[in-house]
């Protein structure tokens, strides 16, 4: 559907309701996803997936309005009932919107060519099955390749012309013996040869053993761990960006001080929503203020706290770029609050290639996913949760695998920053940043 | 009488156009329209959001020709553009490759029925409802901060409450529609000690029920129930505990005897445990730690003296936030016996998977609106299999224990195929029969198949009140619980690990 001519209806439709200000973010879909379940594959499509998130201001009041459906009649119904139940407002008017000075990245034709060649994807899954089986060392195998091409506008009363982007997206997993996962996330098609790969270089990477933190002698043991970029782009996103929003900093619930020293001196890492095909890239973010990159900490000291346009006001200051709609829990994105919330998240890489960093630990693990992370506390940091993938690194090499449910790792998402002592060189896209290996310490619990 | 969801007239002449027009390109087609209105209040640490409007709905489109099937998400129940998802399905089939088993779906029992659901309010006063939720945490708030001086509040709550209407329709002429209520409501408290620490909580209430299970009239008009009073205070007092609490090294964890879990730590831990490896599409792929691809149970997963139930409590419909009265496919919701007397017994099914084992489905099939209908748990518990050792008190429960620990509260969990983790929000040491200390939070995990093989006790009726959303790819509202207390043996197939 035509996004931009449905927000001018909105916005004649709230002319007509007489309210002082409408923020408008209209998203349409499309997806096309090849479900494996071991030697079968099932293709499932999703069609015309409308969302609409206003927010719309009068007399000093904000009101909020998420809607599925592009009707027109229903929307007005929606407003009507939303400000008889409007809040004070943080500011007197939403963003005016300004053209870009850039275009952004954000859309690939073949990405986009591939929705209407369901055959095409479906032989790229199979081959993706075929190879994984070829190894032998196959028991189970589940993955996806995922296209998708998102239609997305944000628009407010006052702007004369929306920000909008045509957003294309990939993504490809593979999950082998329920012991180990490798994907690729990203806006523009990559490499299909790494793709048809994925499972196969899972499984020949898997370990032949599994061991306990007992024969290892490492329980209660604070032990050299190395994260895995997946790991740690959740460390940063549930747990230490809790305390870089302005928001926790406003209430007196952020354990971090401007200037301070947070991170190991190794530590250089930004936010960015500009970024070529990456998750995030937008022109602006959720409220109209331009996006852009935000060094949050350069070498180990904290540079800036992240704002949205309301925590900006509160301060006099200019948002960051930050105000985005994130889930409390599971609201879908167009009934989520806009709040203060980390883009793209980019850490500088180091100067040791992973090998290296590996050789140069006696005992230690490697972390890829803890089981429920989504649990960790983001009030204090802390967590405690099971290894789900991970490895045993025993005098400089990879050993085994860590034997299911009999490891947990624990340990405080702030305080290990200041603990990393290697980065490596190399880095993965993980579809929302750009992230390295790094090695901190962690407690096998 | 059920309710009947407005405009059915018109929604059915859609959907039988669509199913009619399906009919003469594929061998079967199906439809679920699911819509949602609800209304819902944000109380975060800089804001208030207040929605007393938001309306949800989409399609699912699922088509079988050639022993294959094709699902399509559909964002409207428009006539157009469910026709055109018509034939880009019939386009994904051609290209599908036949599954190595051709697909098939197990008829629906009872088809003829048409009405399923409870009353459900189709308008909400909303000003008046979160007006009493607002102050009602708030006072509560400031209550405790003046009985524990020099402690700062910070609650964050969510509240929903929604109107949900669905119908399924097939080209077997199948027409059922749904309508029920269901109300919620998280508190996030957080707590500043006089020192500066830092303490936290999560507590949750919510049911298939209207919003009048959480605001009560009063004389001076709507204001927060009894219980949710209750239940709120409880979690704030909880929260301005653990800032005394202790952690316990793995020495002493291993020197606890016993492990005692309330109904709300135990739920997650069999919801992940246990629910997710009954869960026949992953007894299927080969991921269920439980039961073989074949469908075979592995064996014991539980002690004798366990029953492992998902559904609503037999008969009960107005319990647990996962109940429905009908699945996502029509088939009305059993009560189902997953393990008997601790003896894996059998699966969650839908249409599908019920085809595939040669079984009849029981009403397992659910999605979050749109999304494929996958077997999902309703609300999952633990029943005792027997009255021996079923104790009216917790006191009863504990005074033989010489160490061990009461584990109460969840922030969530998470499964793999042959372990689960679960957090524990608040602990208690137990020493010589007696609780003596608040410890902090902790993470549980355990064993799969011995996770439940210790169970020796328990205390109170079953609940199964406990609230959750369990994350599959898809979203679903979830119920679980058991017994009011659960005591197991420490055993070395499960571990505690606590924070600090």
């Amino acid at each position: 559907m035509d996004l931009i001519k449905f927000a001018e209806k909105v916005k004649r439709l709230t002319g007509k309701l007489k309210v002082d200000d409408v923020e408008v973010l209209l998203t349409s879909k499309r997806t096309l996803n090849a479900r494996i379940e071991n030697k079968e594959i099932s293709l499932e499509l999703n069609e015309a997936i409308f969302s609409a998130g206003l927010r719309i201001l009068k007399r000093g009041k904000i009101a909020y309005l998420p809607v599925t459906e592009p009707d027109i009649d229903l929307i007005e119904r929606g407003i009507n009932t939303a400000l008889v139940r409007a809040a004070p407002a943080p500011y007197p008017s939403f963003a005016i919107i300004e053209p870009p000075a850039q275009k952004l990245l954000t859309f690939d034709p073949a990405v986009a060519r591939l929705l209407d060649n369901p055959d095409e994807v479906q032989k790229i899954a199979l081959l993706l099955v075929n190879r994984a089986y070829e190894t032998g060392k196959i028991e189970t195998i589940e993955g996806r390749i995922w296209i998708e091409l998102e239609n997305r506008l944000l628009t407010t009363l006052h702007s004369s012309e929306p920000a909008y982007a045509e957003r294309t997206g990939f993504s490809a997993m593979a999950e082998v013996n329920s012991k180990d996962f490798d994907f690729v996330g990203t806006r523009k098609l990559p490499d299909i040869e790494q793709v048809i790969a994925l499972g196969a270089a899972v499984a020949r990477n898997l370990p032949a053993t599994e061991t306990t933190p007992e024969t290892e002698g490492l329980k209660g043991k604070t032990v050299p761990a190395i994260i895995h970029p997946v790991m740690l782009e959740e460390i940063l996103r549930q747990l230490v960006a809790e305390h870089l929003y302005a928001s926790t900093v406003q209430e007196g619930m952020s354990k971090f001080r401007p200037g301070a020293r947070i991170a190991s001196e190794l530590v250089t890492l930004w936010d960015d929503a500009t970024a070529p095909y990456d998750g995030n890239t937008f022109p602006v973010d959720d409220e109209g203020t331009p996006s852009r990159k935000n060094m949050i900490i350069e070498n180990g000291i904290l540079k800036t706290f992240l704002y949205d346009r309301a925590t900006a006001l509160k301060e006099g200051r200019e948002s960051t770029g930050n105000g985005r709609r994130r889930p409390v829990l599971i609201e879908n994105e167009h009934e989520a609050p806009v709040r203060c919330t980390i883009n793209d998240i980019y850490l500088a890489p180091g100067d040791k290639p992973l090998e290296e960093i590996v050789k140069g630990i006696n005992h230690g693990v490697v972390v890829k996913k803890l089981l429920g992370f989504h649990t960790a506390n983001r009030t204090t940091g802390d967590f405690s949760n099971p290894l789900y993938f991970g490895r045993t690194i025993r005098n400089g090499e990879i050993a085994s695998l860590p034997e299911p449910g009999r490891w947990a790792i624990k340990g405080n998402a702030l305080d290990c920053l200041k603990t990393i002592g290697a980065i490596s060189q190399e880095t993965k896209a993980i579809g929302s940043g750009v992230l390295p290996w790094v090695q901190m310490e962690l407690t096998v619990a | 009488m059920p309710p009947t969801i407005p405009e059915e007239t018109k929604i059915k002449r859609i959907v039988n156009q669509v199913l009619k027009y399906a009919a003469q390109k594929v061998e079967y087609a199906d439809i679920l329209y699911e819509r949602v209105l609800k209304i819902e209040m944000q109380k975060l640490p800089d804001r208030l959001i207040q929605k007393p409007f938001n309306a949800k709905a989409r399609v699912q489109l699922r088509l079988l020709a050639d022993g294959k099937k094709t699902e399509i998400k559909v964002g409207t129940l428009d006539l157009l553009s469910l026709k055109e998802a018509v034939d880009n399905g019939v386009k994904l089939l051609k290209v599908s490759p036949a599954p190595p088993r051709p697909v098939q779906l197990a008829p629906i029992p009872n088809p003829e029925k048409v009405h399923y659901g409870t009353a459900a309010p189709r308008t909400f006063p909303a000003a008046g409802i979160f007006s009493a939720i607002i102050t009602g945490v708030e006072k509560i708030a400031r209550e405790v901060e003046r009985k524990y001086p020099g402690v700062e509040l910070k609650p964050e709550y969510w509240f929903f409450s929604q109107r949900e209407e669905k119908v399924v329709a097939d080209t077997e002429g199948v027409f059922k529609t749904q309508v029920m209520p269901r109300t919620f409501l998280q508190l996030l408290t957080r707590v500043k000690g006089p020192d500066g620490k830092l303490t936290q909580t999560r507590a949750r209430l919510g049911n298939p029920l209207p919003y009048t299970s959480v605001v009560a009239r009063g004389k001076n008009g709507l204001t927060l129930s009894r219980t949710a009073v209750r239940h709120i205070r409880e979690w704030m007092e909880k929260t301005v505990e653990l800032q005394n609490a202790i952690t316990l090294s793995p020495e002493e964890i291993k020197s606890l005897t016993h492990f005692v879990l309330h109904y709300t730590t135990l739920g997650v831990f069999v919801h992940e445990a246990l629910g997710h490896n009954f869960e026949a599409d992953i007894v299927k792929a080969g991921s269920s730690g439980i039961i073989d691809q074949n469908g075979v149970p592995r064996g014991m997963v539980a002690a004798e003296n366990v029953h492992i139930m998902d559904g609503p409590l037999p008969g009960i419909f107005d319990e647990g936030f996962g109940t429905e009265f009908i699945d996502d496919e029509g088939v009305e919701v059993q009560t189902k016996m997953l393990a008997e007397n601790g003896q894996a017994k059998g699966m969650i099914l839908n249409r599908e998977t019920a085809a595939y084992f040669g079984l009849t489905p029981n009403g397992g099939a659910f999605s979050e609106l749109g999304d494929p209908r996958i077997p999902r748990m309703s609300n999952t518990y633990v029943m005792p299999a027997a009255k021996s050792n079923w104790f009216r008190s917790l006191d009863e429960l504990i005074k033989d224990i010489p160490r061990g620990i009461i584990l109460q509260g969840t922030a969530g969990g998470a499964v793999s195929k042959d372990g689960m983790s679960s957090s524990v929000l608040i602990g208690y040491l137990i020493e010589n029969g007696r609780v003596t200390r608040t410890v902090k939070p902790a993470n549980f995990s355990a064993k799969t198949l011995y996770a439940l093989r210790y169970v020796d006790g328990f205390a109170g009726p079953v609940s199964i009140s406990d609230v959750g959303f369990c994350g599959k790819g898809q979203t679903k509202y979830v119920g679980d619980g058991g017994p009011v207390w659960t005591r197991i043996k420490n055993n070395e197939y499960m571990g505690l690990s606590v924070q600090g």
